[in-house]
C-alpha cells in the first residue's frame, strides 16, 4: 500500500470560542499504488483536512499516517500538491514556475529541457514567458500541474482543482488530467465535491461523512480505461455509480444541514 | 486625460516661481526676506557652475544613501523574520511598537549625544529614522503571504532561510516597498535637520550656515536643490518600482 490511515482524528481549536471542533474522526483509509482514488464528501467534511495530513501541512491530532511504511513527514517533493487557487508565483513567468522545483544537481540546461517537454505536455508550448496574470484559469492549472510534476512525486495531492473553472474548462481539464496519469501513473488522491467528476475520473470514490469526517463509503468505479467523457455520460454501469454516490452524498449533506439548524 | 492632467500639474509647479518673481518685483514681499526667484536662479547656476554645490549635495546624498541602504536591507529582513518567527517577533516586536511613535526628529540629539557629529552620527540619524515604516510594512507584507504559496514551495522541498527568499520576498514586494518610499522621504527630511542641527558639510548645513550670514540666495538655491533631489528620488523609486513589480500589470 502506498498510503495507510489509520484511526486519524483531527480536532481544531474554535477561534472565537476556544472550543474544540473534531474535524477527522478515526478515519481508516489505504490507497494503493498507482491508485487514482477521489475523496468526495459535503463541504467541511474534513476532506481537505486529510489532503494536507497527508501533505504534512497539518499534522494529526491522533492515529497513524504512513506512506511507503513510513510516518509521514514535512512537506516535500515525493507528495506533489495542486489547489484550487492555483497558487502560481505571480512574479515568475510560466518557464521559471515549472522549473522552480526541480533539482539544481540537474544542469540548467537539462532543466530547461525537461520544462520545455512539461509544458508541451500540459499543451502550453508558446506561453513560456507569459506571467500568470496572462493567463486563464485553465491556463493556470496547467501550468500548476506542469510545476508539479516537474519534481516528479510519487504522489499527487489536488484540492478540488478544478472547482474555480467554468464547466467547459474543467471538463477539458479532467480530460487532460487523465490523459497525463494515464500516461505515468502516479498515485493520486483527488479531492471534490462533484460527483461526476469523482465517477469520472477514479478508481475509488470514498465518500466522507459530515464532520466529523469519517469514510462512509467506499466505491469501486470499475469503468474501463482510457475513459471517454462522451460516452461516459451515456453508460448505464456510470449513471448507476453517480446515482449511488449522489445518494449517499445527499444523506450527508442533509445531515450537515440539519446540524446547522 | 492622464495626459493633460500631468500638463495642468507641471503648469502649477511654473506658477509658483512665476507668483514668487512678481510678488517680490511688485514690492509685495520683501527683498530682503526673499529674494527675486531669478537672483536666486542666477546664484543656483553659480554654484553648480563652481562645483560647490555638487559637493555639498554629494555630502549629503552619500550620508543618506548609506542610513537608507541598510535601513533597507536590515528593516527588510527584521519585518520578514518577525511575521515567520513567533520567537523573533516576540523578541523584537515589543521594541518595535514602542520606538515606532518617538517623532524622528527627536532621534536626532540622542544620537549626536552617542555618537558625536559626524558622517557616522548622521548615517545612523538616517538609518534610525526611516527603518521602522520598511520594518512594519516588511512584517504586514510577510505576514500577509498567501498560505499556499508557502505550501507549494514547501512541497517542492524549499526550506528556510530559501523559502524567505524565494517566496515571502517577493510574494511582500508590493508591500515593503511602500514602506521603502516612505523611508526615503523620511530619509531626506533626518538628514537635512540632522546637518541644520550641527557639523559642517551638507545642503542642510548650507540652508542654515548661509541663514545665518545672510546669503539668503544661497539660502534659497540650496533650499531648492533639497527639492529637487527629493522630487528626482521619488521619480527615482517609482521608476524602479514599476521595474520590480512588472509582473503585477496587467498587459491589457
Amino acid at each position: 500500500m502506498k498510503i495507510v490511515v489509520r484511526g486519524l482524528t483531527k480536532d481544531f481549536r474554535d477561534r472565537q470560542g476556544g472550543r474544540t471542533v473534531q474535524a477527522l474522526s478515526g478515519l481508516d483509509l489505504t490507497v494503493a499504488s498507482q491508485e487514482f482514488v477521489c475523496l468526495l464528501g459535503p463541504s467541511g467534511c474534513g476532506k481537505s483536512t486529510l489532503l494536507y495530513i497527508l501533505g504534512g501541512f497539518v499534522s494529526p491530532t491522533g492515529g497513524e499516517v504512513l506512506v511507503d511504511g513510513r510516518p509521514v513527514g514535512p512537506p516535500g517533493p515525493d507528495r506533489g500538491i495542486i489547489f484550487q487557487e492555483y497558487a502560481l508565483f505571480p512574479w515568475l513567468t510560466v518557464l521559471e514556475n515549472v522549473m522552480y522545483g526541480m533539482r539544481r544537481a540537474e544542469s540548467r540546461a537539462a532543466r530547461r529541457a525537461r520544462a520545455g517537454a512539461l509544458i508541451e505536455r500540459v499543451r502550453l508550448t508558446g506561453f513560456e514567458h507569459h506571467y500568470p496574470r496572462d493567463l486563464s484559469g485553465g491556463m493556470k492549472q496547467r501550468v500548476a500541474i506542469a510545476r508539479t510534476l516537474a519534481h516528479e512525486p510519487e504522489i499527487l495531492l489536488a484540492d478540488e482543482p478544478f472547482g474555480a473553472l467554468d464547466t467547459q474548462t474543467r471538463s477539458l481539464m479532467q480530460e487532460e488530467l487523465l490523459r497525463i496519469w494515464e500516461a505515468d501513473r502516479k498515485t493520486i488522491v483527488f479531492v471534490t465535491h462533484s460527483v461526476e467528476e469523482a465517477v469520472y475520473l477514479a478508481d475509488r470514490v470514498v465518500i466522507m461523512t459530515a464532520r466529523p469526517g469519517t469514510v462512509k463509503a467506499d466505491i469501486p468505479v470499475p469503468l474501463p480505461r482510457p475513459r471517454d467523457y462522451d460516452r461516459l455520460v451515456q453508460d448505464l454501469a456510470a449513471l448507476e455509480l453517480r446515482a449511488e454516490c449522489w445518494r449517499l452524498v445527499k444523506e450527508e449533506v442533509l445531515r450537515a444541514g440539519a446540524d446547522l439548524r | 486625460m492622464r495626459h493633460d492632467g500631468r500638463l495642468a500639474g507641471y503648469a502649477a509647479l511654473l506658477a509658483v516661481p512665476l507668483a514668487w518673481e512678481l510678488a517680490v518685483r511688485a514690492g509685495l514681499v520683501s527683498d530682503q526676506v526673499l529674494p527675486r526667484f531669478s537672483d536666486v536662479a542666477a546664484t543656483w547656476w553659480q554654484l553648480l557652475a563652481s562645483g560647490e554645490l555638487a559637493q555639498q549635495a554629494l555630502s549629503s546624498l552619500g550620508r543618506q544613501a548609506a542610513g537608507f541602504a541598510a535601513a533597507v536591507v536590515v528593516g527588510v529582513a527584521l519585518g520578514i523574520l518577525m511575521a515567520h518567527y513567533r520567537s523573533v517577533d516576540d523578541l523584537a516586536g515589543p521594541l518595535v511598537s514602542m520606538v515606532l511613535p518617538i517623532p524622528k526628529a527627536a532621534l536626532i540629539p540622542l544620537v549626536m549625544l552617542w555618537f558625536g557629529i559626524g558622517d557616522a552620527a548622521k548615517t545612523i540619524i538616517v538609518f534610525l529614522g526611516t527603518i521602522l515604516p520598511i520594518v512594519v510594512s516588511a512584517y504586514h507584507g510577510a505576514a500577509g503571504v498567501d498560505q499556499v504559496y508557502l505550501w507549494s514551495a514547501r512541497s517542492m522541498g524549499d526550506r528556510e532561510p530559501a523559502l524567505l527568499w524565494r517566496v515571502v520576498l517577493r510574494a511582500a514586494l508590493p508591500e515593503i516597498l511602500s514602506g521603502v518610499r516612505m523611508g526615503l522621504i523620511i530619509s531626506m527630511i533626518v538628514l537635512v535637520g540632522s546637518e541644520m542641527l550641527a557639523g559642517r558639510g551638507g545642503l542642510g548645513w548650507l540652508v542654515f550656515y548661509t541663514l545665518d550670514t545672510g546669503s539668503y540666495r544661497v539660502t534659497y538655491a540650496a533650499m531648492l536643490t533639497i527639492a529637487v533631489l527629493g522630487f528626482a528620488y521619488d521619480r527615482l523609486f517609482l521608476w524602479a518600482s514599476r521595474r520590480l513589480l512588472h509582473w503585477k500589470e496587467s498587459t491589457a
